[in-house]
């Protein structure tokens, strides 16, 4: 790539997790996050910038998304296009459920509301298509009722499951 | 709803607002989480998109969801990510209670039932009925006789009753209709003093808690109202003889059509601009106020039984849904789901069944008083 292309096309910025590993990526592609973004804009791209609340496998998948949402540099994104990055979303946030739950932080940290959306509303999927004792299990969710108070509670609510 | 962060000239990204390691290192009592390993914003960010449906299933979870699942804030939620659910309401009278309220639950993709709302502290017979939101106002209605000025409102978020402001006057058999969160109640009442005359119409604004006098002109006075509905801001208020429009977004009166004066029976709803009422000879008509005629709707005649009991129906998320019952040794109540649509530039209405369902049965005697549909 020639120097001249370099500058006007693709600036970069390096990100550090919190395990020390480092990422190069395209400076409009990582200001998909607002959180970087608002960095980048107040001068810190000269140096790295550290992701301390990210793992590097999970801050490799987030760049991944950075990539495919950066804004595209020749205008707006035809329908054929955005049908395709539907596609490839429903994909992306279809992972083990730790992997899941350590993007939905990711997002939130990084506040990217696309990400944010996605992957909400794949955990609520989640939630949607499983029993109460699976959701406990899949969430890591203790179970703090009393056999007695949930005889009651089930009771209370018994139209739902008969 | 993510953490507002300084703009400091720091490179540090925020912290976690509560981290897994920190929290399992605690000895005393952990504070309650919706989601480990989720902030609180965040999961109930998840929380409250789940389909109403599986509500139960997730109260039974943990206490903390079982908390937040009847909390004002989870509702927000649900109204600011737009997943809030349209939901049928149903007003009973059995032998046994004027008034009886149920919403239409649905426990699984083919099975929905009725389950009971609690009782109105105070039935009132002849009572409108008007929806702002998550809210079921029932307008009047006369107790021991004498009619009321009593409003109450069901909260559909919690399945709750509250009384909300009273009316200036008691009403009967009044028409009501919600136009941009404001209630429009007109009729219902006789004009002979001052004061009924000058309250005839009122308006009263959920936001403010008020009821004001809508300026009405004495000919479209005096009547008892026996059903009503709105279209494009308008409150059509149906009497026994001719019917009147209130324009509530220039304060105008006018005379209701008689091309929708005649065909009108019973109870409507509006869906897409079409007013849809059952004739009582077996046919479900739409009047279309743009082209000014009744049309049939069609495409529905063989997965609907020949005549419908008491039916009544309810835009339910811009879907018809019909309600009648049918009588044996009980009173069975059915529904059915009708995606409706305009064909040839508006001249045909088509309806497409999505489902028919059997949704609850009650004593004999029992009969639907109304329905409606709610946000929740």
């Amino acid at each position: 790539m020639s120097s001249t292309l370099c500058c006007s096309f693709a600036k970069n910025v390096t990100l550090r997790s919190s395990d020390g590993q480092t990422f190069e990526v395209e400076e409009a592609a990582a200001q998909v996050s607002q959180t970087i973004k608002r960095m980048i804009e107040d001068g810190c791209t000269g140096s790295v910038i550290p992701v301390p609340n990210l793992t590097g496998p999970v801050l490799a998948l987030v760049i991944e998304y950075f990539k495919k949402h950066s804004p595209p540099s020749d205008g707006c994104p035809t329908a054929l296009l955005e049908m395709e990055i539907k596609d490839w979303d429903a994909k992306f946030v279809a992972v083990d459920n730790d992997t899941l739950l350590d993007l939905t932080l990711a997002a939130h940290y990084l506040e990217i509301q696309g990400l944010l959306d996605l992957t909400c509303h794949r955990v609520a999927d989640i939630l949607n298509d499983n029993s109460v004792e699976k959701i406990r299990e899949i969430f890591h969710i203790k179970n703090d009722f009393t056999p007695e108070e949930e005889a009651e509670e089930r009771s209370k609510i018994q139209w739902a499951f008969e | 709803m993510p953490p507002t962060t300084s703009s400091s000239s720091s490179h540090q990204l925020p912290s976690p607002t509560m981290s897994t390691a920190a929290a399992a290192t605690t000895t005393t009592e952990e504070p309650p989480v919706l989601i480990p390993s989720l902030p609180d914003d965040v999961a109930l960010n998840c929380l409250a998109r789940v389909p109403r449906s599986h509500h139960p299933t997730l109260s039974l979870v943990s206490k903390p969801i079982r908390t937040v699942l009847s909390s004002t804030l989870f509702f927000t939620a649900r109204s600011l990510l737009h997943s809030t659910e349209p939901l049928l309401y149903l007003s009973l009278r059995s032998p046994l209670s004027p008034s009886l309220f149920f919403c239409l639950t649905s426990r699984h993709e083919n099975d929905r039932i009725l389950t009971p709302v609690p009782p109105i502290p105070s039935a009132p017979i002849g009572a409108a009925y008007a929806v702002v939101g998550s809210t079921i106002y029932v307008i009047g209605g006369s107790i021991n006789d004498v009619p009321s000025a009593n409003v109450w409102a069901l909260d559909c978020r919690f399945n709750s009753w509250q009384p909300a402001p009273r009316m200036r006057v008691g009403r009967e058999f009044a028409a009501a209709g919600a136009v941009d969160g404001k209630i429009y109640v007109m009729g219902g009442c006789v004009g002979d003093t001052w004061a009924r005359s000058t309250h005839w119409a009122e308006v009263f604004d959920p936001g403010t808690g008020t009821w004001e006098p809508v300026a009405s002109p004495i000919e479209v006075r005096d009547k008892w109202m026996h059903a009503s509905a709105v279209v494009d801001g308008k409150v059509y208020a149906m009497a026994d003889r001719g019917g009147i429009v209130y324009n509530a977004n220039n304060g105008e009166w006018e005379s209701v059509e008689s091309e929708l004066d005649m065909g009108w029976r019973g109870r409507a709803c509006v869906v897409d601009g079409v007013l849809y009422c059952y004739d009582y000879l077996g046919k479900i008509r739409g009047f279309d106020v743009e082209e000014k005629a009744w049309r049939e709707l069609r495409g529905v005649e063989r997965g609907l039984p020949r005549f419908l009991c008491g039916a009544t129906m309810a835009n339910v998320g811009g879907k018809l849904l019909v309600v009648w019952e049918m009588k044996g040794k009980a009173v069975e109540i059915w529904c059915a789901e009708i995606a409706v649509e305009k064909r040839e530039g508006g001249r045909e209405l088509w309806g497409e069944i999505g489902w028919v369902d059997k949704v609850g049965f009650f004593p004999n005697g029992s009969i639907i008083m109304h329905c409606l549909a709610a946000a929740v």
